[in-house]
Parts: C-alpha cells; structure tokens; sequence
C-alpha cells in the first residue's frame, strides 16, 4: 500500500452500494419460472453513498432505525462485500486486497461496537483483553504499554483495572476497554457504532468527550455512526444525515446545526430534546414511517413525509454543493440553482430520472 | 473515572492475579455443595475400586463355590462368606460387582467422549461457518435422529460382532445427534458476541476466534454434556446388555443384570439382582449432579463480582 499525501482522503467512498436479494423459496423460485413472475426487488440498504474521510477527521453519520448507517459501516469493516461502487483505502481500492492486505488493513481500522456489555470475552481480563490485538498480529507487548492505555482512557489506577473481568466492570468502563482496544494499535481509522447509545446519559457525556480528545492525541480519523445528533457536536467534525440509503446532507457540525437545508435533517433538529419545559419550540412536522427500502419510490426517497413537497420531486434530486465556503452540500430540490418547475431545462438539470 | 473503588475489590483483584488462588477459589466453591461432595467421593470410590478389583475383590470373578458337602453354592443368601450372596453358578455376586465398576465405567467414559466429540465438531463447524456447511451437516443430524438407538445397535453389534469396543463405538455413534444440536446453538448465540466481532475485525483467524473466545465460553455446557453422554452410555450400554446383546465376558453391571434375569430366579435372588441395577443408577446420578455442580461453579467463577 503507498503512502497517501496531505490532500487524500484515507477513506473514501464511492458511490458504494450494498443491496440484499431477497432469499426466495421454492415456492417462489416455482412461480418465478412457470408463470414468469420477476425476482423480488433486492433491498436497498445503502444506495449510492459518497463520502470522504480524511486524515484526522470525525465524520458522523446520522440517521434513524433502517437507513442503512449500520449495513454502511459493516460495508467498511468488510463484514459486507458491497454490490456495488468503491471503497479506497489510501486510494487503493479495498477490492482488490489478498489476504495479507487485508491483516494489514484489519491492523489499521479499528471498530467500537454499540453494546459494551459484550464487549470483553467474559473469560478474559482487562489485561488479556488489551493484549489481544497484539497477539493477533504477533507484535510483542509489555505491561507499561498496556498501563498507559488504561490511563488513557482514564481507567485509573490502572494497576487496579487491569486485572478485572467483565463482570466487575461498568458499562461506561467497559467502553473504556473497548475504546483502549481500538486504539491500542494506533489505527488511522476507528469505525464507532453507536458507541454510547446503551449507556446513561451521564456516562454518555463524559464517553465522548473521551472520544474526541483521543481522535485528536492519536491523529486518528473516525466514522461515528449514531441515531441521535444530540451526541454528534462533541465528536464530530463534520456530519452526513442519511434517509433510506443515501446522504441526504452534509455540512460541518456546527454548519448543520444551526442551519439545516434538507426538510428531513430539520426536522432532526427540532426533535433534538431541550431540558426546558418552557422552551418555545416549533414541533417536528413529520408523518408517516420511513419508506420500504424494497420498494422505494423514484425520485426524492423522503418526498412522501416531506412539508414541502413539489411536483419536481419525482425527480432525483442532485446532490448539490449548496455553499462553496462550508463545503455545505445537500439533495433537495428547494435548493436548486434555477427556479424549479418552471422550465424542463431546470428539472433535467438537477434530476436525474431512476430506473 | 472509576465508579467502584472500595478496598475490598481491590484486594480480591489482586488476589485474582494468583492463578493458585484462583484454582483454590474454584475447588471451594465446588465443595461448599454437601452434595457434589457426595458425589466426588462416590465416584472417588468407584475410581478407586475399578483401578485396584484385583486386590479388593475377596474372589476371583469366575471362582465356582462350593459348599462343604461338595456341592455347587447356588444362590445363597448374603453371609460372612459371601457379603452379596452367590449367582445360580455359585459365583460370588460381591466380587463380581466390583469387577464390574471398571468395565461401566470406561463404557461410560469413552461413550461420552464420542458423543461430545463428535457432537462438538459438528455444531461447531455448523454454527461458525453456516451456509451450506450448516444445512448439510444439520441434514446428517437430522437423519441421525430418525434412527432408533436400541434396534439400530442391536443390528449393529450382531454384524460387527458382540465386542465391548465396538458396543461403546456403536452407541458413541448414534447418540451424537442431540449434542451437535445444542452445541451449534450455542456457538450460533455466542459468535454474535461483540468480543468476537471485535476479534475477527483485528484480523484472528478462525482458529483463534474458535479456541480462544468460543471454546472456552462453552466449557460448562461441554463438561455437562459430558456427564450426560457417560450416563447415558452407562444406562444404555445396560440396557443392551440386559438384551443379551453385549460381551457375556466382561461382566458389567448391565450383563450381572441380564444374568440374574435369565436365569430366572431375578425375584428371589434380590442381592444378585438390585446391587448392579443400584449402582448403575446412582453412578449415574453422581456424574449427572457433579455435570450440574461443575456448570455452577463455572458460571459463578466468570460472573463473580467482588
């Protein structure tokens, strides 16, 4: 693998694709060959995302229950062989890795995973835990490494942790393990699952703050991956709001947080909870459940849920730089350059019509 | 942050460190049950006794008794002479039941190490890889389980003849079944575990991910099955023999069984025929329960909290 220069990202995603063929029975494999019937549509999990990581950057990916961020991010860790697009690492394409690459690869991004109380092998202590990754790459190890990441991780004493098992740990320390074995190897790359949607409120708070100073100490970049964009202005710097398999928005945090474009990713916002019982606040507007990722409809996928729905919706809106400045882009039909519906000319322009 | 610092769990952590302690701590744990203690020493004894039959036996096994006036001892009643009486053919039914513990035993053992083996390879293999791999060998369980043991067996040892190996093989082959079944269940709940993913996102190997994260998370239910697997060879390995289809030669407690039976006198004769049919139970009881007693201790041992 050649090193990557300043500009490219590390990570980068293109245009990559992650559809499940329905499983069929024999029923239905009969009725597809004797009365001619189609295959079931494949569900369209992730559907064309483009992203790009770059070198010590934090990346959140926002989005709600089914939108595919989760099958996204096993994408990346390899559990899912995409179906289509591209994944690059340090600009070579992940596809194209032997085996060898790939234990390379493995050494190089790392993944936190959103249940911490399954984290640690229950037979394993702290120690063996932390000495893991080593082992598996046969690199050798000694006990003051293994302290410092305790202290790290501000797991102290840490001559006191180290000895412990699962059971006698606490669901934010356990997280604390699992963050001290992601880093442990010094990653370029950690991929985190809703690292803190299972914990107290409390312990969230002080999780990530964790996070993010450790992303910045290991000059490490990371994918957060989470349901919920309260906990994304700690960690993130910037943030990709997905619905139904495909980025929706993406702008700086602090950009989208104070001026949503997308109608979807605004009404995220309203919904974030503000401990203020007198607080005015306009309520989320939002009906209906997201569509069937297996039968999506052409054009716009949130047009059905949307306030502001127009007739140019049933063309796929572009996804658009919106401000040169922030890098603030977005696909939604609201923001497009001419007027729309006014000419066919502005609706070939930004709509690229679906199969 | 630490959210528990007391003195004491930070002097069990370190006592923890010692693996003696800790081997110490397990064996406690094992004897503070009254009855797993009664079970370790009976099985302690059976051990004892199948080792060393050749000098605790007051007879040979084979010895025909006679009595005074030179006829045949035939089932006499318990005496000083005879603590469990003598069979039809005037054989000492004592000696001839501690004989006995060694071949139940090892039937028992051997038995029940096929089972797991076997059953281990499968559900493991089935529930790691899936796929294909899983619906065929799930297939062959499934075939297995639509073979009745008793008739297979006795088909079985009547071609490959009525040796004591090949009895304990044949069962070993056939009780496999429900093992594998509830092994790969196992492995199928486990290998969602996120220390596993997590090992398997560093790059281990399946090797690794099998003998360091799954084995050893699934050595309470194999120790189990274990237990059970030589129990049920003991009791079925009896019934066989009960049948007339075992090794008349080596007489376990199954074939003292059969004999006190055919020779039609099973009623009257009760210290031919309860001895062996008691020991085979309560010997399998003891296995049973020290299966169980070890689960506990297994479980308590990873969820200790100090």
């Amino acid at each position: 693998m050649t090193t990557n220069n300043e500009t490219e990202p590390i990570l980068e995603l293109r245009n990559v694709e992650k559809h499940f063929e329905q499983s069929t029975n024999i029923a239905e494999t009969l009725r597809q060959t004797f009365f001619g019937e189609g295959a079931q549509e494949p569900v369209r999990a992730v559907d064309g995302v483009n992203l790009e990581l770059a070198e010590n950057q934090v990346h959140g990916i926002i989005g709600e229950s089914g939108c595919g961020k989760s099958t996204l991010l096993l994408t990346l860790m390899g559990e899912h062989e995409p179906t289509g697009g591209e994944i690059l690492y340090n600009g070579q394409p992940i596809s194209e890795f032997d085996k060898a690459d790939w234990k390379a690869l493995r050494r190089k991004i790392q993944v936190i995973f959103q249940d911490p109380f399954n984290t640690m092998n229950p037979h394993f202590t702290v120690r063996e835990t932390l000495k893991e990754p080593f082992k598996i790459h046969g690199i050798e190890t000694d006990e003051e490494e293994l302290l410092d990441m305790l202290e790290t991780v501000r797991l102290t004493p840490a001559e006191e942790y180290i000895d412990r098992r699962e059971s006698q740990l606490s669901g934010g320390e356990k997280q604390r393990v699992s963050i001290a074995r992601a880093l442990i190897l010094e990653p370029d790359v950690v991929l985190a699952d809703e690292p803190v949607s299972m914990l107290d409120v409390s312990t969230q708070a002080s999780i990530l703050k964790l996070l993010s100073e450790l992303t910045e100490e290991y000059d490490v970049a990371m994918f957060y991956v989470s349901h919920d964009l309260s906990t994304v202005s700690y960690v993130c710097d910037e943030v990709n709001v997905m619905y139904l398999g495909r980025i929706v928005e993406s702008a700086p945090t602090r950009k989208i947080l104070s001026d949503p474009k997308h109608p979807y990713t605004q009404a995220l916002i309203n919904a974030i909870p503000v401990p203020d019982p007198f607080h005015d606040r306009s309520w989320t507007e939002l009906d209906g459940t997201p569509g069937d990722p297996q039968n999506l409809p052409s054009g716009c996928r949130f047009k059905d849920r949307c306030p502001e729905r127009m007739d140019v919706c049933d063309q796929q809106p572009a996804f658009e730089v919106h401000d040169e400045e922030t890098t603030h882009q977005v696909a939604c039909h609201l923001y497009d350059e001419q007027p729309v519906g006014d000419s066919p000319i502005g609706v070939n322009k930004t709509g690229v019509s679906e199969s | 942050m630490s959210e528990s610092t007391d003195i004491e769990a930070r002097l069990n952590s370190l006592l923890k460190n010692n693996f003696v302690e800790s081997f110490r701590d397990g064996i406690n744990k094992y004897l503070s049950d009254r009855i797993t203690i009664a079970c370790l020493v009976f099985l302690a004894i059976l051990v004892f006794i199948s080792v060393f039959d050749q000098f605790l036996m007051p007879y040979e096994h084979t010895t025909v008794h006679r009595t005074p006036d030179g006829e045949i001892a035939r089932l006499e009643s318990p005496s000083m002479a005879h603590p469990l009486g003598t069979t039809t053919s005037g054989e000492d039914v004592f000696s001839r039941l501690l004989f006995g513990a060694s071949s139940t035993l090892l039937t028992g053992l051997v038995g029940g190490l096929i089972i797991v083996g076997i059953g281990l390879t499968v559900g493991m293999v089935s529930g790691y890889y899936g796929g294909r791999v899983d619906s065929l060998l799930m297939r062959i369980t499934d075939f297995a389980y639509g073979i009745p043991i008793i008739p297979t067996a006795i088909v079985l040892v009547a071609y490959f003849g009525m040796g004591f190996w090949s009895s304990v093989l044949i069962i070993g082959l056939l009780l496999w079944r429900g093992n594998a079944r509830v092994f790969r269940s196992q492995v199928l709940q486990i290998k969602e575990r996120e220390h596993i993913k997590a090992a398997k996102m560093l790059g281990a190997s399946d090797r690794y991910v099998i003998t360091r994260h799954i084995l050893p998370n699934m050595m309470g239910m194999v120790v189990l099955f274990l237990a059970l697997g030589t129990g049920i060879t003991i009791l079925i390995s009896a019934g066989l023999a009960f049948l007339g289809f075992m090794d008349p030669y080596v007489p376990s407690w199954g074939v003292m069984l059969r004999n006190a039976y055919s020779s039609g006198s099973m009623t009257e004769a009760w210290w031919w025929s309860i001895p062996p049919g008691a020991m085979i139970s309560f010997t399998v009881l003891a296995i049973f329960l020290l299966g169980r007693s070890y689960e506990r201790v297994n479980e308590e041992q990873v969820n200790q909290v100090s």
